[in-house]
């Protein structure tokens, strides 16, 4: 499950709407919006500890999503930097057509693999 | 270019009414207003597989979008406290589209949508056809069924409320009120 989809799911089963989220913690209604909708990266940690304060999770799950979101991320950059010049061009070009669903479901293979 | 269902009035009306009555009963006994923003939120996924999004990111001048994935509306005018009215419309208006042409719009090719420009808010596009086939023309008319459910509405007005009380009461402009009581031919 992605960050996006955590927050989501985690809104919803509270009961609460975008806009008393965003109320109480402080951010523009579209803020919490587009995190939801990954069209936002991983929000700063202090808005994430508001964010799991408010929502009333303990056990951190919303943390542990966004760190291993955090993680994919940083390793893909990783493998990035190890490609010859021309071949991360062309990679990068490749990942800039792709829409936010093609993302995730590339993510979601690759851990299957990986596993 | 896609056709659309026709739809009468009374047609419109009924799903608009159906829709209150699984979601919110309460608004057609006329005690309560719709508070749509809340209802979308938390309904509208279930009720039409659409996602509730309030976003920056739609183009300049255009309040909401709806198409075969999400109901998009404008970050801009959900926050503006002096516009509410016509942020209530225009969700309205958007869930009209939602409910009556969320199918056509998802099996339509990628990128078919529905976008509302600022200052088009009670306009009707009278100039494609006839007007019952007109996606426009029945997402306002939802959208005014939705938010004035016709028999409430009616029992203000004869018990002799204003226009204005009237169209405080349900969130949305006077002249939104003038144009669903009209669509009732009560004016």
């Amino acid at each position: 499950m992605t960050f996006a989809d955590q927050l989501y799911k985690s809104r919803r089963e509270k009961g609460m709407t975008l806009r008393e989220l965003a109320g109480l913690v402080e951010v523009s209604m579209s803020y919490i919006s587009d995190m939801e909708h990954g069209r936002r990266g991983i929000p700063n940690p202090e808005l994430l500890e508001k964010l799991e304060a408010c929502l009333n999770i303990v056990d951190g799950r919303l943390k542990t999503v966004a760190q291993d979101q955090q993680e994919v991320r940083q390793n893909y950059r990783r493998k990035l930097e190890t490609l010859p010049s021309t071949e991360a061009v062309a990679l990068m070009r490749v990942i800039s057509t792709m829409t936010e669903e093609d993302v995730r479901k590339f993510v979601a293979d690759n851990q299957a693999k990986e596993k | 270019m896609m056709r659309f269902r026709g739809y009468s009035g009374i047609q419109v009306d009924q799903v608009a009414y159906r829709v209150l009555e699984k979601f919110h009963p309460e608004v057609l006994d006329g005690d309560a207003g719709l508070n749509v923003e809340k209802f979308l939120d938390e309904s509208l996924e279930d009720a039409c597989g659409l996602t509730f999004n309030v976003t920056e990111s739609l183009p300049p001048g255009v309040l909401g979008c709806t198409d075969g994935k999400c109901l998009r509306v404008s970050a801009s005018l959900a926050e503006a406290k002096e516009k509410h009215d016509l942020y209530v419309s225009t969700l309205a208006h958007e869930a009209g589209h939602a409910f009556l042409h969320s199918k056509i719009l998802k099996d339509a090719a990628h990128g078919q949508r529905f976008e509302e420009q600022e200052h088009q808010s009670i306009r009707l596009y009278r100039e494609q056809g006839r007007l019952w086939e007109n996606p426009e023309w029945q997402a306002w008319r939802f959208a005014g069924a939705l938010l004035m459910p016709a028999e409430p509405l009616l029992k203000r007005i004869r018990a002799g409320q204003t226009v204005g009380r009237v169209a405080s009461f349900y969130g949305v402009s006077q002249s939104f009120v003038m144009a669903r009581l009209r669509a009732l031919k009560a004016i």
